[in-house]
This record gives C-alpha cells, sequence and structure tokens, in this order.
C-alpha cells in the first residue's frame, strides 16, 4: 500500500515536471475532484457496513467514545500549536492533524482544500504518523498505558497497526482499537474539511 | 467541500442499507484506484511547480514536527482519560 501511494504520487511528479503539459495538469486537477467524491462515497459505504463493530459499541456504552474523542481532540489541539509554530497556517495544520494517519485520504482532501503542496504536507505527517506508531507501540503498550497504544496508531488502529497492538495488549484493547479506528476513519472526511473551513473564518 | 460530507453521508447509508457484503472487496479496491489516481494528478501538479525540490525538503522537517505533536496529543488526551474514568466494559456485555 505505502509503496503504491509513493509510486502514484512520484510518477505523478514524473510525468507533471518532463511529460504533462499545464493544460493537463489542470484537467487532471478536475479529473481529481470527482474522483474524491466517489472515493468518499465509497469510504462511507464501507464504515457503513461495519454493522459489527456497532454492535460492540454498545457493550461499552459511552466510554467506546472517549479513546477516539482523546484521540481527535490531542491531535488538533497539539498538531495545530506545532504547525503555527512552524509558520503554517492555522486551518491548514488543524486540517492535516484531522488527518489521524490516514494518509492516502488526508493528503487528497487536503490538495482540494488547500493546494498540492499542503496535501504533500498532509501526506508525509500522516504517512509519518503510521510509521512512528509502528515504533512507539511496543514502548506506549508496556510502560505508559495500552489504551496510549491505540491513540498513537489513531485512525491505523483498525487496519495497519491492528496486529501489533494486538500483539502487545489484551483482547479487550484489541477491540477497542478496531473501534477506534471506524470512529476515526469514519470522522477524517467530515473533520478536515469542518476545521479548515471553521478556522478559516476566524484566522 | 460540502460535497465531500454529502457523499460520506449518503454512503454511510448505502452501506447500513443496500449495498451487498459480497462486493465489499471490489468497493476497497475501488477506494485503492481512486486514491492512487488522485495522488499521480497531486504528483502531476507538484511537479508543474517550478520550486518543487525547494518545498519538499521544507515539508519533510514540517511533516515530522507535525506527526511527532499529533502522537504526543493524542497519547496525553486518552492517557488522561483512562485514568480519569474506570475503564472497564458494561457489565451486562457479552464480549470476550
Amino acid at each position: 500500500m505505502v509503496l503504491a501511494v509513493i509510486a502514484s504520487l512520484v510518477l505523478g511528479v514524473i510525468s507533471g515536471k518532463f511529460f504533462f503539459p499545464p493544460e493537463w495538469i489542470a484537467l487532471s486537477d478536475r479529473l481529481a475532484s470527482i474522483a474524491l467524491v466517489l472515493l468518499i462515497l465509497s469510504i462511507g459505504i464501507d464504515v457503513g457496513m461495519r454493522r459489527d463493530v456497532f454492535q460492540k459499541m454498545k457493550e461499552y456504552h459511552i466510554k467506546v467514545f472517549l479513546i477516539p474523542f482523546g484521540v481527535v481532540a490531542g491531535s488538533l489541539l497539539l498538531g495545530t500549536l506545532c504547525g503555527v509554530l512552524m509558520g503554517i497556517d492555522a486551518p491548514t495544520s488543524a486540517a492535516i492533524s484531522a488527518g489521524m494517519g490516514w494518509y492516502s485520504l488526508s493528503s487528497v482532501l487536503l490538495k482540494d482544500l488547500a493546494g498540492v503542496q499542503a496535501g504533500t504536507l498532509s501526506l508525509l505527517s500522516n504517512l509519518f504518523r503510521e510509521i512512528f506508531s509502528f515504533i512507539l507501540i511496543p514502548f506506549l503498550a508496556k510502560y505508559i498505558s495500552p489504551y496510549t497504544a491505540v491513540a498513537s496508531a489513531a485512525a491505523t488502529s483498525e487496519d495497519t497497526t491492528l496486529a501489533f497492538i494486538g500483539k502487545y495488549t489484551t483482547a479487550d484493547v484489541t477491540v477497542m482499537a478496531v473501534i477506534n479506528g471506524v470512529i476515526c476513519s469514519a470522522l477524517v472526511p467530515v473533520l478536515t474539511p469542518l476545521v479548515y473551513d471553521v478556522l478559516s473564518i476566524f484566522c | 467541500m460540502d460535497m465531500v460530507i454529502i457523499a460520506m453521508l449518503i454512503g454511510i447509508c448505502l452501506g447500513v442499507a443496500i449495498f451487498p457484503k459480497k462486493w465489499a472487496k471490489a468497493n476497497s479496491r475501488i477506494q485503492m484506484a481512486f486514491v492512487l489516481l488522485i495522488l499521480f494528478s497531486m504528483g502531476m501538479g507538484l511537479g508543474g511547480n517550478a520550486h518543487f525540490f525547494e518545498n519538499v525538503k521544507e515539508a519533510g522537517l514540517q511533516a515530522l514536527g507535525l506527526s511527532l505533536a499529533t502522537i504526543g496529543g493524542s497519547v496525553l488526551l486518552v492517557y488522561i482519560f483512562t485514568r480519569l474514568v474506570p475503564f472497564k466494559k458494561n457489565s451486562k456485555g457479552d464480549a470476550p
């Protein structure tokens, strides 16, 4: 997956730099906007089909939302603060932070919201989040708390990092990781444009 | 961007109500195809930019800072929340 994502981006860069004229780039931009809406529709279908996870949520009641709430609020707060300190505008920093490790979707959303450079920054930032999570999960699970291993993984806790979380935590935490991943993943396409638009009004 | 939220809501309704489970894999492949297509287009936009290499160098450092900050924020708040609220399953639940 990571290789396909990087290869696709690199091929695009080479094509844009050496082969395709600017008018083709504008056309591809319009096609990408249509593809983005279809992608989100397809992701929505995926979320809607996860009835088993919705069932599990009932067993934990309101507490099940504490972890994704902490993941989202923590990401947005510190991510936006850090972005602003590094000279990135607040709406872009918050929108990138709302990607929660889902680098492929976050980058295409950011491209649509704030341009190709913001899209690249989001791709790198959220890709780094996934890579660092793999490194941090064993440490966090052992020395801090198993739930913080889920927090680090954010939206990836239902897929790529799940096996790692399962290995270093308990079955109960693994179930929470799946629920957290589904909730975070469902929030990424909604929160990213929302925080960008809201902060754009104030900043 | 409203289109994104509307598409997400329509997708969830379709997934809950009518989308056949046997098409889940095909749906996942379609997602991947769209992601790659959009990233290719993003790459074209980047490649067409004369300052591409300078931008990537700067973006790398910023991305490093953002990724560490988002992880740190999430870990900190989840740690505090799970300390404040006893994190046991609902007693009526039947999960393992």
